[in-house]
């Protein structure tokens, strides 16, 4: 029922980017070997095809929020913008007969080389954090989870208000000194919020084993301990979903900036070439 | 008095040869009756035919029958409120009269005739397309005579495993699933939607005890032949018996074995759990292919005024499938059952629509089981520059509320509406499912997603 972006069309996009790189590589070993290189005219074929391909890939840009488009909808885009993608990580050394200096074409190059990395990277973290996020949180709103955890903090600070005042001052540090999230980096490591909570949870064990627990306090703590449990379960959850979804999107990241980066380089290399010919 | 009232509604149709009167597929808003020439009606074998999302699925081939004068049809999808399950194309010149549904269903409530009319010629074509040819209308006829109408409760049971068979059911409108029980876990076999057949495996042999259980989704009607009318007919027609009836059964035997204990039997319990089998067009996401990021959403937003119909996060899920809140255009739906100035209404295609005249009082919203209508702002806000927005960050992001101001700000009720803005621009699918990049979220019917997935056995 579902049709997955990269099985669009029964592979459409995977049988042509194919075609197009059997085309490129029998057309550079039909140039004979002395003669290949960018400035030939199958060169400039490849050249040309592969700049145009360039800017047609960072067109997904505006074509993503283009709701209004007609035509292919967005799964068939970004099947094209994968494998026509990765087929420049051919294309582009053919154009360039596998000669590659320190310099700005060798540069324009390399960016390329990484945009299409960093997009590959993507497509395995589109493959594989999806069902990971399901299964740490399914069919809940994050935000539902941020309730729950909101709730348990007015329950034990109710709780701990009479308990004595090691132990509520633990659980109020559990409240107050919970930090979740913070840029990406932060999110990227996934750092452990529940620390103020497991410490309180150590308070209140160590509250349940003295001597001068009374039933009544006993009863308490155990409810108190209870719900910091959750809490730190709620929590570690929390930080799980955030550090996956960063993972999801970190590499768009790298990946935009660099294409960009690569076009620039691109007209660079283009007007080099032509200019000091 | 009534029919006077009828035919008022009524209108005259002239087709020319070729001309489609009725597409297979859409919803059923008037029953057609022929006054002259001849039409054809062409019904597909295989509903797997039947697939929105690639729409390049081979039909099986149609077995097709011809009407004339003095017929109608467009009965069933009348009577089930589902789809039309067959095409209708005019094979000469011909008159039709186009009855709106509207105008039937009231001459139905009211005259008891025109209902069993109705009724019986939705079970003789049932029947008629069952049995086969070698069956002469007359015995067929005198069959569909026997039927007895049974209305069902969502949940109720039909009949339950190891009762002694109460005969065949045809059902006329609603759905149900078929289910079994193993290790004490019921497992849901199949789900079967009105215009159906059920009940049929418990009659191949008379000592045979129904092989398992049948529970409405949603309220349900079916129309019953009784053993003592339909034992005897078998006897006298060994073909069908064999021919029909058997092939019937050991389909459903083989897909029952391997539907046991696969995920797409859990899958479908769950969908019937959270009240698919009253939807006519739900949106399913597929978890395991959705990137989280939001662009259905704001695709929604952005078709409609800055304000999201659908929310992807909310609502429930099993395995990697994920039902988000948004409406599911029920088939009977309770969000129109308290509408001050009747400003729900149901396109001919199933969607269930809010029209400007909504005096914006709640009451659908309170209505509505399943969370899916919101007040909104009555103006929505301009779209933005995407250029100034980009550049300067002037203007509201893209998908955002667009409620501007606060204080008094005039509000009605909002939902799905199945883009209808989009159909009016010539634009293709709905927005949401169109925009998604992974292609992890479809809108469809949902018989058609269970007898898919029913289909591909894991």
């Amino acid at each position: 029922m579902h049709e997955p972006f990269l099985r669009y069309r029964h592979y459409r996009w995977l049988k042509l980017s194919l075609l197009m790189v059997l085309i490129a590589v029998g057309a550079y070993f039909a140039t004979p070997a002395t003669d290949r290189s960018g400035g030939t005219r199958v060169g400039y074929a490849l050249g040309g095809v592969s700049a145009a391909l360039m800017l047609w890939l960072a067109w997904f840009g505006i074509r993503k929020r283009s709701y209004r488009a007609r035509g292919a909808p967005l799964r068939g885009w970004l099947s094209a913008h994968v494998y026509l993608g990765t087929a420049l990580l051919v294309l582009v050394p053919l154009h360039a007969a596998f000669r590659f200096g320190w310099n700005v074409h060798g540069l324009a190059a390399a960016l390329t080389v990484l945009t299409i990395f960093s997009g590959l990277i993507g497509v395995v973290a589109y493959a594989s954090i999806p069902e990971q996020m399901t299964q740490n949180r399914p069919g809940e709103k994050l935000v539902a989870l941020f309730e729950q955890v909101g709730m348990l903090d007015g329950a034990c600070k109710e709780l701990a208000a009479g308990l004595p005042t090691p132990v509520a001052r633990a659980v109020n540090d559990s409240v107050e000194e919970t930090r979740i999230g913070g840029g990406t980096l932060r999110q990227l490591a996934g750092g452990d919020p529940s620390g103020p909570t497991r410490r309180a949870l150590v308070v209140v064990q160590g509250a349940q084993k003295a001597e001068t627990v009374d039933r009544l306090s006993g009863d308490t703590l155990q409810k108190l301990r209870a719900n910091l449990s959750r809490k730190q379960t709620l929590l570690g959850r929390i930080s799980r979903d955030l550090r996956l979804k960063a993972l999801l999107d970190v590499w768009l990241v790298v990946h935009v900036p660099l294409g960009l980066a690569a076009l620039a380089l691109v007209a660079v290399h283009v007007v080099a070439v032509f200019y000091y010919r | 008095m009534q029919l006077r009232d009828f035919i008022g509604k009524a209108t005259l149709l002239r087709t020319e040869p070729g001309e489609v009167i009725i597409k297979r597929n859409t919803r059923a808003d008037a029953l057609y009756a022929i006054l002259e020439g001849r039409v054809t009606v062409a019904i597909p074998d295989s509903d797997a035919a039947a697939d929105t999302v690639y729409g390049d699925a081979e039909a099986g081939e149609p077995s097709t029958f011809d009407l004339g004068p003095g017929q109608f049809f467009g009965e069933m999808s009348l009577l089930s409120d589902r789809l039309h399950s067959g095409t209708v194309t005019a094979k000469a010149a011909s008159v039709v009269v186009w009855a709106p549904r509207q105008a039937v269903i009231t001459l139905m409530k009211k005259d008891a005739t025109v209902r069993n009319i109705l009724d019986e010629a939705l079970v003789f074509r049932r029947l008629r397309n069952l049995m086969g040819p070698a069956v002469p209308n007359a015995e067929v006829q005198a069959l569909a005579k026997t039927t007895v109408l049974e209305t069902f409760e969502a949940g109720a049971t039909l009949f339950t495993e190891g009762d002694a068979p109460n005969g065949l059911h045809i059902i006329r409108r609603g759905s149900v699933t078929i289910s079994h029980t193993k290790n004490g876990r019921d497992a849901v076999l199949a789900y079967v939607p009105a215009g159906n057949v059920i009940g049929e495996m418990a009659l191949c042999a008379p000592d045979r005890k129904r092989s398992a259980t049948v529970r409405a989704t949603v309220s349900t009607e079916t129309i019953r032949i009784p053993p003592e009318a339909i034992r005897p007919f078998l006897e006298r027609h060994p073909e069908v018996m064999h021919k029909v009836v058997q092939k019937l059964t050991n389909d459903r035997l083989a897909q029952n074995a391997a539907r046991i204990d696969s995920r797409a039997s859990d899958v479908v319990s769950f969908l019937m759990k959270v009240g698919a089998g009253e939807a006519t067009n739900i949106l399913l996401i597929d978890e395991s292919l959705c990137v989280r990021c939001n662009n259905c959403e704001t695709a929604c937003a952005e078709t409609h005024g800055g304000i999201s119909r659908l929310d992807r996060e909310a609502g429930p899920t099993f395995a990697s499938v994920h039902v988000p809140t948004t409406c599911r255009h029920c088939e009977n739906p309770k969000c129109m059952t308290d509408c001050p100035p009747d400003a729900l209404r149901r396109h001919p295609n199933g969607e269930v629509f809010i029209m400007d005249n909504c005096i914006g009082c709640g009451n659908c919203e309170r209505n509505c089981p399943y969370h899916v209508i919101q007040m909104a702002p009555r103006e929505p806000r301009p779209r933005p520059n995407k250029l100034l927005q980009l550049l300067f960050g002037i203007g509201h992001d893209e998908g955002t509320a667009a409620h501007h101001g606060s204080g008094d700000v005039r509000k009605m009720a909002v939902k799905c509406d199945l883009c209808r803005e989009r159909e009016d621009l010539k634009l293709p699918g709905a927005a949401c499912e169109r925009s998604c990049p992974t292609g992890a979220i479809v809108r469809v019917d949902p018989s058609t997603y269970i007898n898919r997935i029913m289909s591909t056995t894991d």
